[in-house]
């Protein structure tokens, strides 16, 4: 009983607890009994359902392949095969793809953000006359599912209109479609449209052209959305799939997401899980570091379709 | 230093709305002029004007007998205080300082000495380092203000500076900007609301209602000879009362008489005074003097009395004003007018 | 000269990457979409055009209907799964007092996983073999091996399994953003008013979340329905087209190997595909519209 009224003090220190359940709710000991189970239940099942997968993808990458045939979930009967990610990075060239996936994710990056922060810019700051227009424009892509977009691009990339040349196996291919991202700019026009629009006059009265005030003022005033934007570009590159598959034909361009399934036939098991594993270290990692970011932008973005 | 002028000065917004209406105005060089007014009388645009940052329809606006009207903000010599400080919120002070410097290219070391200079007058010199969310309130409002002086603009325009700031430490900064104004001569347009600090910091006052100027003067002016009903009402604290001639028997309907609340006494009409009946409902102690609110039929009105003076909520009592105090105005037009024969 | 004085240059350079992006490669293809459904194109020679025939085409093949049941299976399957846990686990998730970062972690950890991985990942876990990894599992409780994506009854379900697990996440960060933002008050008023927790749920929690529950319900179905991954990594369509959807039919129209180069055939089906769900859209809005305007 000595801990009951301890843990009262630390609780009202909690930050964020929700009010469902409030504090002398909680005190009662059915519901913080039937609660905490329920929470340490949810946690099992999220560490073994959402963790589990992966885990057993991390071991299996360095587990020798014939023990995974025979004894999926046997923890390193046999020892350890540390030898496929070597095989995987460098025969397999998972190194490669890894490359390539990458150069395509800064490049997609870099388009994306050039397009979202000008165009924004433009409508939200700088107000053209027929911005509204524009705008209208862009919210009716947003109800046109991309997938389906795919066939009047994939006939247009390999030719288009006015050049007459293909861009087949070429990443402007991919880096210029995924720019066209109403979503991107939207949400970069609502956070410029809540800047307090003194600063700029104060910008204005100090002498800063369009140009000074976007640089100076503008973006380092954005960097909580252009992570936010950034975090999802990059994420959306890496998980991108259909599209390189029909517009890079040339292995030696293609992002790991095309060639994994593609060398799935001819490649030995544990080797191949050590590619699978490979290509997860960059998403994970990332994640684990800019956590707030992802959780942050996916909350934004599920309040920008509500 | 310049004068700023407004020639027949007329804003009309796109969806037809009249912000300003004809106004004429003459500023001084070297005045802390102040436009007071309820919101929405066009005080601020008629600021924002003068600074650019919004289009003038109709008239002139002249900046040291220079037309301005299509001259860029940045070329207009003056510096905008501004209600929110509109800082620069990822820059530290000193570079929020010298941000409008470094653009009109004026070399470094003019600008650190700038810099400089002003952190010193308004005491910000630990601070220049630090981003505006580190600063307090009023630390932050010092360096809205720090950003104008190192401008050295022939005229500062401040939009209500002090609105956001609690009440003790707006008297301490009223105090502060005056002072500053003095010392650099600069000359000053400051709009505010607020009719206290009107009377305390302006020169002269312009007083504007509905787009229109109603009345140009000194305090003194303003407070002994409103123009008008409006001006009346608005200049004092508690405000002038003014009621139908008729219930003190000095006029006919078409007469309104005013008088202020500190002119009335407790006790009947001597000679030079009118009195009359009125019953005390609340009675507000406010430690140096007493407001007692007074109903004399179904008008209401404030009284500001001695402490020392007896009187009782829910009593009647009699009153009196000297008739040097009173006021008199057309019922119709609002103006002041000479008092009934 | 006046216009570039008042900034009309500079408005327009700014929004020209913009203007130029979507103009190339957002509104021409829609465009695009349109006339071609109504073509004949192969890429040689200049387009033909042949009216509804492609519609016509496409709506006779004995796949067509196929695809589209599949396709409805998959969207229902995923929102009978996808759509409850989610929330569940969400409101579990904002009353936890402790650690509730890691929750979320190991909530959204299977949503950075690029879908290409997961879906290999689990095609080795849907090894029909007794010693596949699920059928390991299911042995440890004495349930026989199953055949998974090698059944026809199995293999829809298979896929929904796998894609809730590599989607609920964001959909539980999104509901959990939705749940700090409802007012703590209005709870402390219902339980003033003597709710107990399920009423306060019911009450409370849930209408306030009304307009986050119709939108990502009306999102996740449009999303099922342009799924492509899962049925093309895990099964080809297969097995007996069991899994063969609306947007791995497109595929094959324009790109498959029996079929091939039927771009008009896969433009009038990419279109029917959006003239449906912008339908759908239309009509779950207008439908929900009174649920969701409080």
């Amino acid at each position: 009983m000595i801990a009951f009224p301890l843990r009262r003090r630390q609780r009202r220190h909690d930050g964020g607890a929700q009010g469902l359940v409030l504090e002398d709710e909680w005190s009662r000991p059915s519901v913080r009994w039937g609660l905490g189970s329920a929470h340490k239940l949810l946690l099992l099942l999220l560490v073994v359902v959402g963790l589990g997968p992966i885990l057993w993808l991390a071991k299996s990458a360095i587990t020798p392949t014939i023990d995974t045939l025979t004894t999926p979930m046997a923890i390193f009967p046999h020892g350890l095969a540390w030898g496929n990610l070597s095989t995987a990075w460098n025969n397999v060239d998972v190194s490669l793809y890894l490359r390539n996936t990458i150069v395509i994710a800064i490049g997609s990056w870099a388009f994306q953000i050039v397009v979202a922060t000008t165009g924004a810019y433009a409508l939200s700051v700088l107000r053209p006359k027929f911005g509204n227009l524009i705008m209208a424009a862009l919210l009716t892509t947003l109800f046109v599912p991309a997938v389906v977009l795919l066939i009047p691009l994939y006939v247009e990339i390999v030719n288009p209109p006015l050049i007459h040349h293909s861009f087949v196996n070429n990443y402007l291919a991919i880096w210029l479609p995924e720019a066209a991202s109403a979503f991107n700019v939207v949400l970069m026009k609502r956070f410029f449209d809540n800047l307090p629009r003194e600063i700029f006059e104060a910008a204005r009265i100090d002498g800063a052209g369009p140009f000074r005030l976007f640089f100076s003022i503008v973006l380092p005033m954005s960097r909580p959305i252009l992570g936010v934007v950034s975090i999802f570009a990059v994420l959306a590159s890496f998980k991108d799939y259909l599209w390189p598959l029909l517009v890079l034909g040339d292995p030696n361009l293609q992002p790991l997401s095309v060639r994994l399934p593609q060398i799935a036939q001819f490649t030995p098991l544990g080797v191949f899980l050590a590619a699978l594993a490979l290509t997860c270290v960059v998403p994970i990692v990332g994640f684990l570091i800019f956590q707030r970011g992802f959780l942050r932008g996916t909350g934004l973005s599920g309040a920008l379709k509500g | 230093m310049a004068a700023i002028r407004f020639d027949g000065v007329t804003k009309i917004y796109g969806d037809g709305t009249l912000a300003v209406d004809a106004l004429d105005l003459a500023i001084e060089e070297g005045e802390f002029m102040v436009f007071v007014g309820p919101s929405g009388c066009g005080k601020t645009t008629a600021l924002r004007m003068v600074a650019g940052l919004e289009q003038i329809t109709g008239g002139t606006i002249l900046i040291g007998e220079r037309p301005v009207n299509h001259v860029s903000p940045k070329d207009r010599d003056i510096a905008m205080v501004f209600q929110n400080y509109a800082l620069y919120p990822h820059m530290t002070v000193a570079q929020n300082l010298a941000f409008g410097l470094k653009l009109k290219k004026i070399s470094k070391a003019e600008i650190a000495r700038r810099v400089r200079d002003a952190a010193a007058v308004l005491d910000l010199e630990q601070h220049l380092q630090r981003k505006p969310k580190a600063l307090s309130g009023g630390q932050r409002q010092r360096v809205a203000l720090g950003r104008a002086i190192v401008r050295e603009p022939a005229a500062f325009l401040m939009d209500e500076p002090l609105s956001n700031l609690d009440a003790a430490l707006r008297v301490q900064t009223r105090g502060e900007i005056l002072k500053l104004q003095k010392r650099l001569g600069t000359t000053t347009i400051y709009v505010t609301h607020d009719q206290v600090e009107a009377m305390t910091m302006g020169d002269r006052i312009a007083v504007m209602c509905e787009g229109r100027l109603l009345q140009l003067g000194t305090p003194e002016q303003l407070y002994t000879r409103p123009a008008n009903t409006f001006v009346a009402t608005f200049i004092g604290s508690p405000a002038m009362n003014v009621i139908p001639a008729p219930v003190l028997k000095l006029g006919s309907d078409a007469s309104l008489v005013g008088f202020r609340p500190e002119h009335i006494r407790v006790g009947s009409a001597q000679n030079g005074s009118v009195g009359f009946e009125a019953g005390v409902e609340v009675v507000e102690y406010l430690g140096d003097e007493k407001l007692a609110h007074l109903r004399l039929g179904e008008l209401s009105l404030v009284a500001k009395l001695p402490v020392a003076e007896r009187v009782e909520p829910g009593t009647a009592a009699a009153f009196a004003v000297s008739r040097e105090a009173l006021l008199f105005f057309a019922a119709d037009t609002g103006f002041l007018a000479d008092p009934p024969a | 000269m006046t216009w570039v004085k008042q900034g009309g240059l500079s408005k327009l350079l700014f929004l020209l990457p913009l203007l130029f992006v979507f103009g190339a490669f957002s509104w021409y293809p829609i465009v695009r979409l349109v006339l071609m459904s109504l073509q004949f194109t192969n890429l040689v020679q200049p387009a033909k055009w042949v009216g509804l025939a492609n519609f016509s085409e496409v709506i006779h093949d004995p796949l067509f209907p196929i695809a589209v049941r599949n396709t409805a299976e998959f969207a229902g399957l995923a929102l009978l799964f996808g759509y409850p846990v989610p929330l569940i686990m969400a409101v579990l998730i904002s009353e936890v007092r402790r650690w509730r970062g890691l929750y979320s972690v190991l909530a959204y950890l299977p949503v950075v996983i690029p879908p290409v991985v997961s879906v290999l990942l689990w095609k080795t876990f849907y090894d029909a073999a007794s010693n596949g990894v699920f059928n390991t599992i299911l042995g440890w409780v004495g349930i026989g091996p199953q055949q998974w994506i090698q059944s026809q009854a199995q293999a829809m379900p298979s896929l929904v399994l796998e894609s809730t697990w590599a989607n609920a996440g964001s959909t539980v960060i999104i509901y959990l953003a939705a749940l700090t933002g409802v007012n703590r008050e209005l709870y402390e008023a219902a339980s003033a008013d003597g709710a107990g927790l399920w009423k306060k749920l019911w009450h409370v929690t849930l209408p306030q979340l009304r307009t986050v529950l119709l939108v990502t319900m009306i999102l996740q179905i449009i999303g099922t329905a342009q799924v492509f991954i899962e049925p093309w990594l895990f099964t080809q369509g297969g097995p007996a087209n069991s899994t063969l959807t609306v947007m791995l039919l497109i595929y094959d129209y324009a790109f498959g190997n029996s079929l091939g180069a039927a771009y008009g055939e896969a433009a009038a089906l990419s279109l029917m595909l959006v003239a449906f769900l912008t339908m759908f859209s239309l009509i779950y809005l207008r439908a929900t519209r009174s649920w969701s305007t409080q």
